[in-house]
């Protein structure tokens, strides 16, 4: 019997899209707090951080087209444990202004602790590669514990942006909706692992790109397999 | 070692190139050829002591170890199952194979088949590492432990013997948590327990310098604390071991797999 398998890719993928099977040359490594690397594992993508002091965002970038988008991606973090109050990470998605040290970006993750606290959905507006703004944050939201990975979304349609989340890359359920003061023209996944100096690791199956905003009954991969 | 190909009438074809934990440097698939991660998928090169649980009786690797005479174990569609229905006490049981000496990682994917959670009553489906492969061998155990008054959680018990064990650590869960990936990791004597939702991500939850014995068996292991005549059951999917310690980032398992499309 046929069944869906949401990280299967799609029949016709985009040409923005990334299966992270070969290498990350379509990829522009951003990476300001010179602590983050990018390889392709075992046929994933690995984005890794250590000695991360204060919040240091990493990942990888490339082009965003203008108009409306929907970008998908399945994260999942490979951690240490921690006792220590104030040890977390932070790993998903985000499109930036440019892809400068300056350049401001609206991030959506999940933030994990290094403990066994709960888990939360945050997504927030960066005035840089370094600094949040907590004022301005979209949405803080604690979150079922029992996850190390999820599937995320972000979108934009008009000059509104909206960040979603499935636990089966199946049916989404939409978290904000936010509009920033500039248009973003670079889109990328990131990690952020604050104060915390072992290597840590963010693993990626996927990113896949469409040209329109998927209501949240669509999907852009995934497909029914026998 | 008895180890079915992935079954063809499952349309699953695994690739000749695909990736896998142990297989070194595997060259990667070409994304035309329709392929996609999936972390339940067997490595591309089994060792000898792994176990898929995809034939019709126990392989003949595994010794029964069941001083209480409590579980019945038996391969499922799903698995391999221990069904236990009446136990006093604590009786550990399991299916257990020598341990090399050396580094090493074992992972394994469990699930509980659940009907009561009567007062006092704990049920534990795991990871064994047993001193040897006696009635009165010691143990380490890492288990999904479902019980009265508990949440789900992670724990790692200490058992003298197979009816007497204390509490190691604990890390509780939400109460829908009814499968998990399990790993322990062995490097020189320090002893890494990892769990895992989707087996992609792997969090290293605790670290014992010393487990009062040295190993020389292990694998699955369970428990069904003062169980009182309801039949409830253990799953594990697979059984899988290299002789390294893969640190937190990898998996013994999981790979590109092709498939066929509608």
């Amino acid at each position: 019997m046929p069944r869906y398998n949401p990280f299967v890719p799609p029949l016709n993928p985009n040409v923005l899209n990334d299966e992270f099977t070969t290498d990350l040359s379509d990829w522009t490594l951003y990476n300001h707090g010179d602590n983050t690397v990018a390889q392709i594992v075992n046929n994933r993508l690995q984005l890794s951080q250590s000695n991360s002091d204060g919040e240091l965002v990493g990942g990888i970038i490339k082009e965003l087209p203008v108009g409306d988008f929907t970008i998908e991606t399945y994260v999942s973090a490979s951690m240490l444990y921690s006792d220590v109050s104030g040890h977390y990470a932070a790993f998903g998605m985000m499109v930036l202004e440019n892809e400068t040290d300056t350049g401001r970006f609206l991030s959506w993750d999940i933030v994990l602790p290094f403990s066994v606290a709960f888990p939360y959905l945050i997504a927030d507006k960066y005035t840089a590669y370094n600094a949040n703004n907590p004022g301005a944050r979209v949405l803080e939201t604690l979150i079922w514990r029992d996850i190390n990975g999820l599937f995320m979304r972000m979108r934009r349609e008009g000059t509104n942006y909206y960040g979603d989340i499935s636990l089966k890359g199946a049916g989404w359920k939409q978290m904000w909706v936010t509009t920033i003061p500039y248009v973003a023209t670079q889109m990328g996944l990131f990690i952020d692992f604050v104060d915390y100096v072992p290597t840590n690791y963010v693993e990626v199956p996927f990113f896949r790109y469409t040209d329109s905003s998927l209501s949240v009954n669509e999907s852009i991969g995934g497909q029914r397999i026998n | 070692m008895s180890i079915s190909p992935i079954n063809p009438a499952n349309s699953i074809a695994p690739l000749a190139n695909g990736g896998g934990g142990n297989s070194g440097t595997p060259t990667p698939p070409d994304p035309a050829d329709g392929s996609y991660f999936e972390p339940m998928a067997s490595p591309s090169i089994q060792s000898a002591l792994n176990d898929e649980f995809s034939g019709d009786v126990i392989d003949p690797m595994w010794t029964l170890f069941d001083p209480g005479e409590v579980s019945t174990y038996t391969i499922e569609n799903t698995g391999l199952v221990a069904a236990v229905s009446t136990s006093t006490g604590n009786n550990l049981h399991g299916q257990i194979q020598p341990l090399p000496a050396g580094d090493f990682t074992v992972e394994t994917y469990v699930g509980q088949g659940i009907v009561s959670k009567a007062a006092n009553i704990y049920f534990f489906t795991g990871l064994g590492l047993f001193e040897d492969d006696t009635d009165e061998s010691q143990a380490y155990t890492q288990c999904l432990v479902t019980g009265h008054n508990i949440e789900p959680s992670v724990m790692t018990h200490i058992w003298s013997d197979y009816n007497s064990s204390s509490n190691g650590g604990f890390t509780a869960f939400d109460e829908a948590l009814t499968n998990i990936f399990l790993r322990i990791r062995r490097n020189g004597t320090t002893y890494y327990f990892d769990y895992s939702f989707d087996g992609i991500g792997w969090k290293q939850w605790l670290t014992v310098a010393d487990l009062g014995f040295v190993p020389t068996f292990f694998g699955v292991a369970g428990c069904y604390g003062d169980g009182i005549g309801v039949t409830q059951t253990c799953l594990w999917s697979f059984f899988r071991y290299v002789d390294e310690d893969l640190g937190i980032n990898a998996g013994i398992g999981g790979r590109r797999i092709g498939f066929y499309s509608e």
